[in-house]
């Protein structure tokens, strides 16, 4: 007499079970990845919004266009007549000179003078510098400041 | 008897399926919690972003009052004669001017957001440069709790 092979019910819902799981993981891990990517965008604006705050306070105490080196920290460039100071931070926002840095500060000031003095506008931006290209913006920041000319 | 037996559920069959399902429920329980946690973090930082926007914006138009003050006050001789230079400024700009002995303060608000504004106060002595002597944040709308009722059970 010929016995026909059984299978085992066991081992049959073990094999359903772990394709369940592991479609369900599917789901879960995206779940995990999106939640970690908000994370980081959180983190990432709340840094960058502190430091361009921090910034734009340092601008609001120059008393001359020149003051800005000092107060920003930082060297001036220019940039198309525009004057640019740079900061360079790592992944864990300290600042300093990394090669490359994972965030760039640049702040661009442009100053228009009048008879009564001197209006210096600035536009910080903080931006990833690990992203390709040109680097993603997290946060920009327009300020300005009145230097009053001395009568 | 011995064939009923053998034909009947192994007990192990159906434990592999309840911990599978305990575990996915727990997997997306908590992968759903933590996504709107960073959800409800991200947008009250959006939020503070905003309020952090209007209000250097606000300072932006204050800065820039400042230089238009000071533009249409320079050349006064005498704090009369600053008063009538900016009183056509302040037509424009809601200026608010008081003059005492020597020195002619001239005041503006800025609105920041919908319920704060900026509130700005600067001292124009002629022959001397501009000197602000108020610049904070002020509540410009009155909280009113009366309509926010909480549904609380009154026994």
């Amino acid at each position: 007499m010929k016995r026909i092979p059984r299978i085992n019910p066991f081992f049959t819902e073990i094999i359903l079970v772990m394709l369940f799981v592991s479609l369900a993981s599917l789901a879960t891990v995206q779940l995990f990845a999106a939640t970690h990517t908000t994370a980081k965008q959180s983190q990432e604006l709340n840094h960058a919004m502190i430091l361009a705050q921090s910034a734009a306070e340092s601008i609001q105490l120059a008393e001359a266009p020149e003051d800005l080196v000092r107060l920003l920290n930082s060297e001036m460039q220019d940039r198309d007549g525009k004057s640019v100071y740079s900061t360079g931070f790592d992944k864990d926002w300290k600042p300093g000179s990394f090669e490359p840095p994972a965030y760039v500060m640049e702040t661009v000031v442009t100053l228009s003078k009048s008879d009564s003095g001197t209006l210096l506008q600035a536009e910080i931006t903080v931006s990833d510098a690990e992203t390709a290209g040109d680097g993603r913006v997290i946060f920009t920041l327009p300020t300005k400041k009145f230097l009053e000319e001395q009568k | 008897m011995k064939n009923r037996v053998k034909k009947g559920l192994n007990p192990s069959v159906g434990a592999s399926s309840i911990l599978m399902i305990f575990m996915v429920l727990c997997l997306t329980t908590f992968g759903i919690l933590s996504f709107s946690t960073a959800r409800a973090d991200l947008n009250l930082t959006k939020k503070n972003a905003a309020a952090v926007l209007s209000y250097y914006d606000a300072d932006a138009k204050a800065q820039e009052l400042l230089q238009q003050i000071s533009g249409a006050a320079r050349g006064a001789k005498t704090t009369a004669e600053a008063k009538a230079l900016l009183a056509e400024l302040a037509k424009t700009a809601d200026l608010a001017l008081s003059q005492d002995d020597e020195a002619l303060t001239v005041g503006y608000l800025i609105p920041v957001g919908s319920a704060q504004a900026l509130e700005v106060e600067a001292e124009l002595t002629p022959g001397a440069p501009l000197r602000v002597t108020k610049h904070k944040l002020v509540t410009t709308a009155q909280w009113n709790g009366d309509d926010r009722h909480l549904d609380v059970w009154q026994g």
